[in-house]
C-alpha cells in the first residue's frame, strides 16, 4: 500500500489506521485515548490529521487512530488548520480540568495559557481508557459510564462500591491524568474479608495460590516488584499478552512496529 | 353555510373546492397524500387504492439490479436529512459480500415541532412497509427494524396492526407472494435520545448498547447492524419506493430539480414534506416539489406571518440547521441550495420566525437543546458546545465581550471539522448561519447593549406609559414578585430592581400601557 | 466439612432457583418481562421500558437481577439507564408536570413558565416534592406547537399557558 504523509511517500503493508502508519513512519500525533491493547475509540480527537483520498478533490479533516490507512492515500499531520483545532481542543480540555497539572502541562505544550471560557475543575477528560480496560481487558466491567453530554460520568453503578471490582489497579494505571486513585487501606481490607481471601492476581487467574503471606499489604508485594521488572507494565496488560498470546502479538503489528518496510 | 367557507385574505373570495385552498393548491401531495383516503388499521383500504402492487410487479418481473436502477434512475436520496442517493447505498450493500443483511426504516424523528414520519407512520403505515420489502428484496435483506421515537405510541401501535397485517396477506414472512422471498420486520422502540437518530448510534440502540455513534469511516452499507452490511433509511424514503416503481422513474424525475440522469448527486428529484410551524398563518405538513421557493411555502402556502408583523428567519434542518434570512426567501428548496445557504434540508423542520425574534437567542437555544442531546462521548462536541452556550449565554445576559463573535466563529469551526459524528459536525450550524446573516443582532447586543427582538430578559425593560395606564390594577395582580405599586384608577409603576421580566404584566395589559 | 459445603452449595443453588422461579421479591415479574423479550441481552432497552411502564421507575434491585440473569453487566445497564431521557432511577411524584421547551413553545415564552413553576412548586426541572406531590421536568416537544405554551400535568394538557395561570392550575392537583 503507498501513501505519501507530509509530502513523504512511504509503503506499508497489512492493514493499518493512518495513526499507526504515521508512528512507524516516526512522525508524532498527539493522542490521549489510544492504547496498542484497546480497540481504538476516538473520544479526544487530538489525533486529528487531514486526509485525502485517492482520485477525490478536497481534503477531509479526520481522527488518524480510526481512519483507516488506503491506497493512495495522502495524509497531512501538521497543517495550519489541523493545528488550529488541536489547540482548540486542548484549550477545552483545560477549560474542563482547570487545575489537573497533566492538563495543564498539556496545554502548555500547545501554547494554550488560559482558556477563554469556563468550565470546571475536574480531573477526569473522558478518554474512556478505565471504563475499556476494566471491560476488556480485566473482564471485571466494574466501571462504566453514565448519562450522557456534559454529565457524562465515569462511575460504578449507582456511584456505590461495586462488587465486581476486584481492585487490580489497571484503571489507575492506564489514567492518563490521574483520576482515579486506590484507596490502599481498603483495598486490604477487602483482599482480607470480601473477595474470598484472594489478590488481584489470582482474581485475573495469573496464579493459582490464594494465601498471602504478607496479610495483603500490596505495597509490600514482591510479585508486584518483579512484575514491574520483567514486562514494565500494570500485570493486567502483561497477562493479556500472555493469555492471548496471538492477539497481543497482533496489537504489535497493528502499531506498525513490524507491518512497514 | 356559505360564511362557513374559507375566505382568501387576499382575494376576498369565498372558496368552495379543497383543492382552490392556497394551502392546497400549490402543494403536490404524493408521499402522504393517501393518508386521507385510507384507514391506517385496514389493510385492505391500502390495497384497494393500488397498494402492494408495486411490490408485486418486482416480484414478478424485475431483478434486484433492475430495481436498483431504478431507484438510482429516480434520483431518490435520503429524505432523513443526509441526501446520500438512496440507489447508491443499495449498491454498495447489494455488493457487500456478507450474506446476512438488514434494512432499517429510521422512524426515530427528534427535531423538535417536526412531525412527518409521525404523520406518515400513523396514516399510511403499508407505505412504509412497501418499501422496505422492495429494498430488501434489491439488496438481499431478510431481516428489517422499524426504530420508533418513544413519544409515538399511535404510531408502535399503527404499524405494529399493519405488519401483522401484512404477514398475514403474505407480503411478509417466508413465501412472499409466493415468490420464495423471506423477509420480517420487527419493531423497536427509542428511549428518548435524539442522537439515536444518527444512523450508527440507533444501530448500536438496536444492538442494547447505549445511542453512542461511532466513526463511519467505514460505512454501514459494509458494516452496519451487527457488523452487517445494512440499509437505514428514513420513513419518507421508504415511503417514495413503492410511487417510484408503479409510476415510473420518468413519472418521479418530473419534479425535481436538476439532472440526475449522469450523477445521482446531480439534484433533488421528487416531493418533500416540510413541517411548517413557528409565527406563520398556516401550520402543518406541507408536501411541495423540490425546488420550490421558501417564499412560495411560507407566503403562498403558509399564508404568510400572522399579526401583521414582519418576516425575520426562517430555520430549515432541524435544531442543527441554519437561520435564513429574508433576502434568501428566493432560494429554491433542495438539498444542495441549503447546503451552500449554510443551512440543510435535515429532515424538513421549517421553523418561522418573525421581527419579534431574537436571533442570538435562537441560536442559543438551539445549542442548549445539542447540549443535552449530546452523547458526550467526543471531546469537542461535549465541551465545545458548552462553551458555544457559554459565550452566547453571556451575550444574551448583555455580558458579551468584543471578540465574542470571532471566538464563537473559531470555536464552532473546530467543533464542526472534529467531532465524531454528524450531531457535532452540524451543531454550529445555527451559530455560524445567524452570524454570517445576522450579525448585526450580535453586534446590538455585545455592543449596545440591547436585544432587537425584545426577548432577551437581561436587556429588556418594562415600564408603564402613564399615558395609557387606566389604573386597573391588572398588571399588579399577576406580577409574581408583586413589584408592581399603584392605587385603583391611578398610574403603576415597576419596579425595576425587583422585577423579575416574566412579561406577565405585558401580556395581560388590556391597554398597551406597558412597553418593553 | 464435606457436609457443609454441601449444604452451602444446596443454599445457593435453591437461591438462584426461586429467582428463577419467581419467588424473589419482584421474581415472578422480572421473569415474565424477560421471557417476553425471549431473554434476549440485545433487547435491553425494551426490557427497561417494560420495568418501568411496570414500577413507574427502574428499581435499583430489580436491575440488579436482570443483570444476573441476562449475564449483563451492571455497568452497561447502568449508563443505559441514566443515558436515555425517559429512564428514571427514583420514583416520581404523584403528579409529573412535563412543560414543553420545543421551539414554538420557547418562542411564545416557556422560560418564564418554567420559572413560575419553579417557584410555585419549590423544587427546580428533575426534582420531586419531598411530599411526592409534584414531579416537574422539561420535555421537547409534545406535538401540540398550537397551544404553546403547553405542559401536561398526568394526562390532561394545560395551552396557552401564563405565568399567572400556574398557581390555579397546580392548586387542583394533589
Amino acid at each position: 500500500m503507498r501513501y505519501t504523509i507530509n509530502g513523504k511517500k512511504r509503503t506499508a503493508r497489512g492493514k493499518m489506521t493512518v495513526l499507526e502508519a504515521a508512528r512507524s513512519a516516526g512522525i508524532d500525533i498527539p493522542s490521549l485515548c489510544d492504547n496498542d491493547y484497546l480497540e481504538p475509540y476516538g473520544a479526544c480527537r487530538l489525533c486529528v490529521v487531514e486526509v485525502r483520498e485517492k482520485g477525490r478533490k478536497g481534503w477531509r479533516v479526520v481522527a488518524s487512530c480510526l481512519y483507516p490507512l488506503k491506497e493512495g492515500l495522502e495524509i497531512r499531520t501538521d497543517s495550519k488548520l489541523i493545528l488550529q483545532h488541536r489547540k482548540l481542543l486542548v484549550e477545552l480540555m483545560l477549560a474542563r480540568c482547570s487545575g489537573n497539572r497533566y492538563v495543564r502541562r498539556l496545554a502548555k505544550r500547545f501554547g494554550v495559557k488560559r482558556p477563554r471560557f469556563g468550565g470546571g475543575d475536574e480531573d477526569c477528560i473522558m478518554c474512556g481508557l478505565c471504563v475499556r480496560v476494566c471491560s476488556e481487558i480485566v473482564g471485571a466491567a466494574a466501571i462504566g459510564f453514565s448519562s450522557r453530554g456534559i454529565s457524562r460520568k465515569v462511575e460504578t453503578p449507582f456511584g456505590i462500591d461495586s462488587s465486581k471490582c476486584i481492585a487490580c489497579g489497571a484503571c489507575t494505571y492506564v489514567c492518563p491524568t490521574g483520576a482515579i486513585n486506590m484507596e490502599y487501606e481498603r483495598v486490604i481490607e477487602l483482599r482480607k474479608n470480601e473477595k474470598e481471601h484472594m489478590c488481584r492476581y489470582t482474581l485475573m487467574g495469573f496464579l493459582d495460590e490464594a494465601v498471602c503471606m504478607l496479610n495483603y499489604e500490596c505495597a509490600r508485594c514482591e510479585v508486584d516488584q518483579r512484575m514491574r521488572d520483567r514486562f514494565d507494565t500494570h500485570p493486567a496488560f502483561a497477562m493479556h499478552g500472555r493469555l492471548r498470546g496471538a492477539a497481543a502479538a497482533g496489537r504489535v503489528k497493528r502499531t506498525g512496529k513490524k507491518g512497514v518496510k | 353555510m356559505k360564511r362557513l367557507l374559507y375566505r382568501d385574505p387576499v382575494t376576498k373570495k369565498r372558496i368552495v373546492h379543497e383543492q382552490e385552498l392556497p394551502f392546497l393548491r400549490k402543494q403536490q401531495r404524493v408521499v402522504f397524500g393517501d393518508n386521507t383516503r385510507i384507514r391506517p388499521d385496514d389493510i385492505t383500504d391500502y390495497i384497494a387504492i393500488g397498494g402492494y402492487q408495486a411490490l408485486r410487479i418486482v416480484l414478478e418481473d424485475w431483478t434486484p439490479v433492475k430495481v436498483i436502477n431504478a431507484i438510482i434512475r429516480s434520483g431518490l436520496r435520503g429524505r432523513g436529512g443526509g441526501g446520500f442517493p438512496t440507489g447508491i447505498k443499495w449498491r454498495s450493500a447489494r455488493k457487500a459480500k456478507q450474506k446476512e443483511k438488514y434494512v432499517i426504516c429510521n422512524a426515530d424523528e427528534g427535531d423538535p415541532g417536526a412531525f412527518m414520519d409521525r404523520s406518515i407512520c400513523e396514516g399510511n403505515p403499508h407505505r412504509i412497509i412497501e418499501g422496505m420489502i422492495i429494498g430488501a428484496y434489491a439488496v438481499g435483506a431478510e431481516k428489517g427494524y422499524i426504530y420508533v421515537r418513544k413519544e409515538y405510541p399511535l404510531a408502535v401501535e399503527t404499524l405494529s396492526t399493519a405488519i401483522s397485517q401484512a404477514r398475514d396477506c403474505g407480503f411478509l414472512g417466508g413465501n412472499i407472494l409466493g415468490s420464495g422471498m423471506m423477509f420480517d420486520i420487527t419493531i423497536s422502540r427509542g428511549a428518548g435520545a435524539f442522537i439515536c437518530g444518527e444512523s450508527t448510534a440507533l444501530m448500536a440502540s438496536l444492538e442494547g448498547r447505549v445511542g453512542e455513534p461511532r466513526a463511519k469511516y467505514i460505512h454501514t452499507v459494509e458494516k452496519g447492524l451487527y457488523d452487517r452490511p445494512t440499509v437505514l433509511n428514513n420513513v419518507e424514503t421508504w415511503a417514495n419506493v413503492p410511487h417510484i416503481i408503479s409510476k415510473g422513474v420518468e413519472w418521479f424525475t418530473s419534479m425535481g430539480t436538476g439532472d440526475v440522469k449522469s450523477d445521482p448527486w446531480g439534484g433533488s428529484m421528487g416531493t418533500k414534506v416540510f413541517s411548517l410551524v413557528g409565527n406563520v398563518n398556516n401550520t402543518g405538513l406541507v408536501e411541495v416539489p423540490m425546488g420550490m421557493t421558501l417564499r412560495e411555502i411560507i407566503f403562498d402556502i403558509g399564508g404568510g406571518i400572522p399579526n401583521g408583523r414582519k418576516f425575520k428567519a426562517v430555520q430549515t434542518g432541524g435544531p442543527s440547521g441554519g437561520c435564513l434570512p429574508e433576502s434568501m426567501l428566493d432560494l429554491p428548496v433542495d438539498f444542495d441550495r441549503l447546503t451552500e445557504a449554510g443551512s440543510m434540508m435535515g429532515s424538513g423542520g421549517m421553523i418561522v420566525m418573525d421581527e419579534n425574534t431574537c436571533m442570538v437567542d435562537m441560536a442559543r437555544y438551539f445549542i442548549d437543546f445539542l447540549k443535552d442531546e449530546s452523547c458526550g462521548k467526543c471531546l469537542p462536541c461535549r465541551e465545545g458546545l458548552r462553551a458555544i452556550l457559554e459565550v452566547l449565554t453571556r451575550i444574551t445576559e448583555g455580558e458579551g465581550k468584543r471578540g465574542d463573535i470571532k471566538l464563537l466563529e473559531e470555536i464552532s469551526r473546530t467543533v464542526a471539522d472534529t467531532s465524531l459524528c454528524a450531531l457535532g459536525g452540524s451543531a454550529p450550524n445555527p451559530v455560524l448561519s445567524t452570524i454570517r446573516y445576522f450579525r448585526d443582532e450580535y453586534v446590538a447586543h455585545i455592543r449596545d447593549k440591547s436585544c432587537p427582538g425584545g426577548t432577551c430578559r437581561a436587556l429588556v425593560h418594562y415600564r408603564v406609559i402613564p399615558e395609557a395606564c387606566t389604573g386597573c390594577t391588572a398588571c399588579a395582580k399577576v406580577c409574581p414578585v408583586d413589584c408592581i405599586s399603584g392605587e385603583k384608577r391611578a398610574v403603576h409603576a415597576i419596579d425595576e430592581t425587583r422585577c423579575v421580566k416574566c412579561g406577565a404584566c405585558y401580556s395581560v395589559c388590556r391597554f398597551n400601557a406597558i412597553e418593553r | 466439612m464435606v457436609r457443609d459445603t454441601e449444604h452451602e452449595l444446596m443454599g445457593i443453588i435453591e437461591d438462584m432457583l426461586s429467582v428463577k422461579e419467581g419467588r424473589g421479591p419482584n421474581g415472578r415479574v422480572i421473569n415474565e418481562i424477560l421471557d417476553r423479550n425471549g431473554n434476549d441481552p440485545t433487547r435491553i432497552v425494551a426490557i427497561l421500558q417494560c420495568l418501568q411502564d411496570r414500577f413507574g421507575y427502574l428499581p435499583r434491585e430489580e436491575l440488579y437481577l436482570i443483570s444476573d440473569l441476562l449475564g449483563l453487566p451492571m455497568n452497561r445497564i447502568y449508563h443505559l439507564a441514566t443515558f436515555f431521557k425517559a429512564f428514571k432511577l427514583t420514583p416520581p411524584g404523584r403528579n409529573t408536570i412535563k412543560l414543553c421547551m420545543g421551539t414554538a413553545c420557547h418562542v411564545r415564552g416557556a422560560g418564564v413558565i418554567k420559572d413560575a413553576i419553579e417557584r410555585y412548586i419549590g423544587v427546580s426541572v428533575g426534582g420531586t416534592t419531598a411530599d411526592f406531590r409534584f414531579s416537574f421536568e422539561t420535555v421537547r416537544c409534545l406535538g401540540c406547537c398550537g397551544l404553546a405554551p403547553v405542559m401536561t400535568v398526568g394526562d390532561t394538557v394545560h395551552g396557552k399557558l401564563e405565568p399567572s395561570m400556574i398557581r390555579k392550575v397546580l392548586e387542583k392537583y394533589r
